[in-house]
C-alpha cells in the first residue's frame, strides 16, 4: 500500500490525538465551587443582575396582542424559576467545574433530569445553561416543554431564553430589553414579534411551517 | 309567538326606519380602499343606515384594477353585549356611475344602548402591467421596500459581491407582503428578470417564474462585467381593503464558514457560522425558527461526559481558529444547512470524543449544504483538508 505523506501526517494526527485524550483522562481539571468567585448564596452577581432585567423586561413589555401578553408573562415565570435553579445549583457545595477542551463546565445527572453550565472560565459567569427533562429514567424520550437553555453574552448579559422544543424563545438586546420572542405551535406555525433597543415593537410576523 | 312578533317588529323597523334613524356615507375605491368600516351606538328601537358606494373599477399607475365578484358585503359586528341588533343589506349596481351601492340598515332592538361596527371588504384584481414609480435605489447587499406601484416594480442596484472566478453575482428574493408585513397569499410574482446597461449581460436564474408562484420568489443573478443595472420584478397583487401592502426585495449573501482551530486545548476543535446578510432581514427570507440560527457560531460538545450525551452549544469556548474557510451558498443551501444546526440541537446525537465528536459534526453541517469534506475526527486533519482546499482563505 502507498502512502504519501499527507495520509503520515494525519495518521501522525490521529496518534497524537490519541495521546491527548490519554492526558484528559490523566489529568482532569477539576476545580470546585468553593474556589471560584462566586458570593455565599452561589449565585454569581452578575448573571443574577441579567436575569432579573431579562424578567423585568418580559413583564415590563407584555402588552399589547393577547397571545404574545400571555407568553411574556409565562415566559417570565419560567425564566424566575430558572433564576432560582440556578442560584440553588451555583450553590450546591458538591457541584465542581471541570474543563474539557478550554471549556469549563458543570453537570449534575438525575434519574429523570439533566442540568449542565458552560462557564466563560474557571472562575467566571455562566455562559450556557441546559437542563433537559426526560419521561423515563434511560433518558430516551425528552420532555422538550419541560427543559430551557438560557445563553448569556461574554459580558454577561442575558442573550437567549429558550424552551428545549422551541415552543417559546426570547431573544434579549444587550441592555436587557426583550428583543425578539418566538411563539411556536404543535402545528408547527410561528409568531415572531420584535421589539427595538427601547422597548417598542416594531413587527409581529406568522409564518408557515 | 315570541319570535313572530320580533320578525314583524324587525320588518316594520326596516321597511319603514324612524325618522331619527341615522345615516353615513362611505365611498371606497381601489386607490383609497381603508375607508372600510363605521362605528355607531344606537339606542333601543333606533336604527342606522350605512350607505357605501364602491368604485367597480380604477386604473393606477396604468393598472386596472377591477372588482372580484361577488359584489361586497357588508358586515355589521356588535359589541360583545350587543345582543339585539338585526340588519340587511341592499346592492344596487349603478352602471352609469360603475359603482355598487351598498345599503345596510341596522336596528338594535334590545333592551339598552349598544354599539355595533360595520366593514366592507373589497378585492379589486389587477390587469396589464403598470408604470409605477420606483422605490428606492439598493446599492450592495441591502433591502428596499416599495409600496404598491402598480403591477410590476424596478429596481435599481450596485452588485458588489466578486466571486473568485472573475464573475459578479447576487442573490436575490422578492416578496409581496400584506398589511402586517406577512407574505400576501393573494399575491403571485409572475418573473423577475435583469434590465442591464447595454455593455453588460446580467442573467437571472430563474428566469421566468411560472405564473402563480406565491408571493416569494429568490434566485441570483450574475454578469461577467460587474456593473450597475436594474431588476424587474413583475407580479399580480390583488388589492384589498384595507390596502397596506407592500413588495420587498433583498440583495443578499448566504455564507457557511467551517473554523478549526487544530492544537487549542486538550484536542483542538471544529466550529461553524451560516451567515446572511444584510442581516437583519434573514428573518423575512427564512422562516423562523430556522433563522434564529443564522449569523451564530455554533459547535458540537458533550453535555456532560465526553462518551455521553451531546449538545449543541453556540460560540467558539476561547478557541481560536488555526484555519477557515467560506463558501457561499444558494438560498436552499443556506436553509438545509440552518435546519441540520436546528436538528442537532432539538435532537443531538450522543457525543464520542473519538468518533463522533465537534470534528464530525462540523463536516456533517458541511455536507448538509452539499459540501463535501472527508470524514475526519480530528481537528488537525480538518485544519490540513481546509488549508489545502479552500477556495478563498
Amino acid at each position: 500500500m502507498k502512502i504519501n505523506k499527507l495520509t503520515t501526517r494525519m495518521l501522525l494526527n490521529e496518534l497524537v490525538f490519541t495521546v491527548a485524550l490519554c492526558a484528559v483522562f490523566s489529568t482532569p481539571h477539576v476545580v470546585s465551587a468553593e474556589g471560584s468567585n462566586q458570593t455565599p448564596s452561589g449565585a454569581t452577581s452578575l448573571t443574577d443582575r441579567s436575569l432579573e432585567r431579562g424578567i423585568s423586561s418580559l413583564l415590563t413589555q407584555a402588552t399589547g396582542d393577547v397571545l404574545v401578553r400571555k407568553t411574556l408573562q409565562m415566559c417570565g415565570t419560567e425564566l424566575r424559576i430558572a433564576q432560582k435553579e440556578l442560584n440553588a445549583f451555583l450553590a450546591t457545595r458538591s457541584v465542581q467545574r471541570e474543563q474539557f477542551n478550554l471549556a469549563w463546565r458543570s453537570y449534575r445527572e438525575d434519574p429523570l433530569q439533566i442540568y449542565a453550565i458552560t462557564y466563560t472560565s474557571m472562575d467566571g459567569e455562566p455562559q450556557d445553561v441546559e437542563k433537559r427533562v426526560f419521561k423515563d429514567t434511560e433518558n430516551s424520550i425528552e420532555v422538550g416543554r419541560k427543559g430551557y437553555t438560557i445563553e448569556f453574552r461574554n459580558d454577561g448579559t442575558l442573550s437567549e431564553y429558550r424552551r428545549r422544543d422551541e415552543s417559546i424563545v426570547c431573544v434579549f438586546h444587550v441592555n436587557g430589553v426583550l428583543k425578539e420572542l418566538l411563539i411556536q405551535g404543535e402545528d408547527g406555525k410561528c409568531l415572531t414579534a420584535i421589539w427595538d433597543a427601547t422597548g417598542q415593537q416594531i413587527v409581529i410576523r406568522r409564518s408557515e411551517p | 309567538m315570541k319570535r313572530l312578533l320580533t320578525v314583524l317588529t324587525s320588518c316594520l323597523l326596516l321597511a319603514t326606519p324612524a325618522w331619527t334613524a341615522i345615516t353615513h356615507s362611505i365611498t371606497i375605491q381601489p386607490s383609497a380602499p381603508q375607508n372600510t368600516g363605521w362605528t355607531v351606538t344606537l339606542a333601543p328601537q333606533a336604527s342606522a343606515i350605512l350607505i357605501v358606494t364602491v368604485k367597480k373599477s380604477e386604473i393606477i399607475n396604468g393598472v386596472k384594477y377591477s372588482i372580484k365578484n361577488p359584489p361586497p358585503e357588508v358586515t355589521p359586528v356588535p359589541t360583545a353585549a350587543g345582543t339585539g341588533f338585526i340588519w340587511t343589506t341592499t346592492i344596487a349596481d349603478n352602471i352609469p356611475n360603475d359603482t355598487y351601492v351598498v345599503t345596510c340598515t341596522i336596528a338594535n332592538l334590545g333592551a339598552g344602548a349598544d354599539t355595533v361596527k360595520a366593514t366592507v371588504k373589497c378585492l379589486w384584481t389587477p390587469t396589464g402591467t403598470g408604470s409605477g414609480s420606483g422605490p428606492p435605489d439598493i446599492m450592495g447587499l441591502a433591502d428596499g421596500t416599495a409600496t404598491r406601484s402598480g403591477n410590476n416594480v424596478s429596481w435599481y442596484f450596485t452588485p458588489i459581491v466578486q466571486r473568485a472566478d472573475g464573475t459578479s453575482a447576487i442573490n436575490w428574493y422578492v416578496e409581496v407582503n400584506d398589511a402586517a408585513g406577512n407574505p400576501d397569499p393573494s399575491a403571485s410574482i409572475i418573473s423577475v428578470s435583469a434590465c442591464p446597461p447595454a455593455d453588460t449581460i446580467w442573467v437571472v436564474t430563474p428566469p421566468l417564474a411560472t405564473p402563480g408562484t406565491g408571493p416569494q420568489l429568490a434566485g441570483s443573478a450574475s454578469s461577467s462585467t460587474p456593473s450597475t443595472g436594474f431588476l424587474k420584478v413583475t407580479f399580480t397583487d390583488p388589492i384589498e381593503s384595507p390596502n397596506t401592502s407592500s413588495t420587498m426585495l433583498i440583495f443578499f449573501e448566504a455564507t457557511l464558514t467551517i473554523y478549526v482551530d487544530c492544537c487549542g486545548g486538550s484536542s483542538g476543535h471544529a466550529w461553524w457560522r451560516l451567515s446572511f446578510s444584510p442581516a437583519h432581514v434573514v428573518g423575512s427570507v427564512v422562516n423562523d425558527p430556522l433563522g434564529q440560527y443564522a449569523n451564530k457560531n455554533f459547535g458540537f460538545w458533550p453535555l456532560g461526559p465526553i462518551f455521553g450525551k451531546g449538545k449543541l452549544l453556540a460560540g467558539y469556548q476561547q478557541h481560536k481558529e488555526t484555519a477557515k474557510c467560506t463558501w457561499p451558498c444558494t438560498l436552499s443551501q443556506f436553509i438545509a444547512g440552518l435546519a441540520y444546526t436546528r436538528k442537532l440541537n432539538l435532537h443531538p446525537p450522543a457525543y464520542n470524543f473519538l468518533t463522533h465528536n465537534c470534528t464530525h459534526e462540523a463536516i456533517n453541517l458541511a455536507g448538509a449544504t452539499g459540501l463535501v469534506i472527508p470524514n475526519y475526527t480530528v481537528p488537525s486533519n480538518l485544519d490540513n483538508w481546509l488549508k489545502k482546499n479552500c477556495p478563498n482563505p
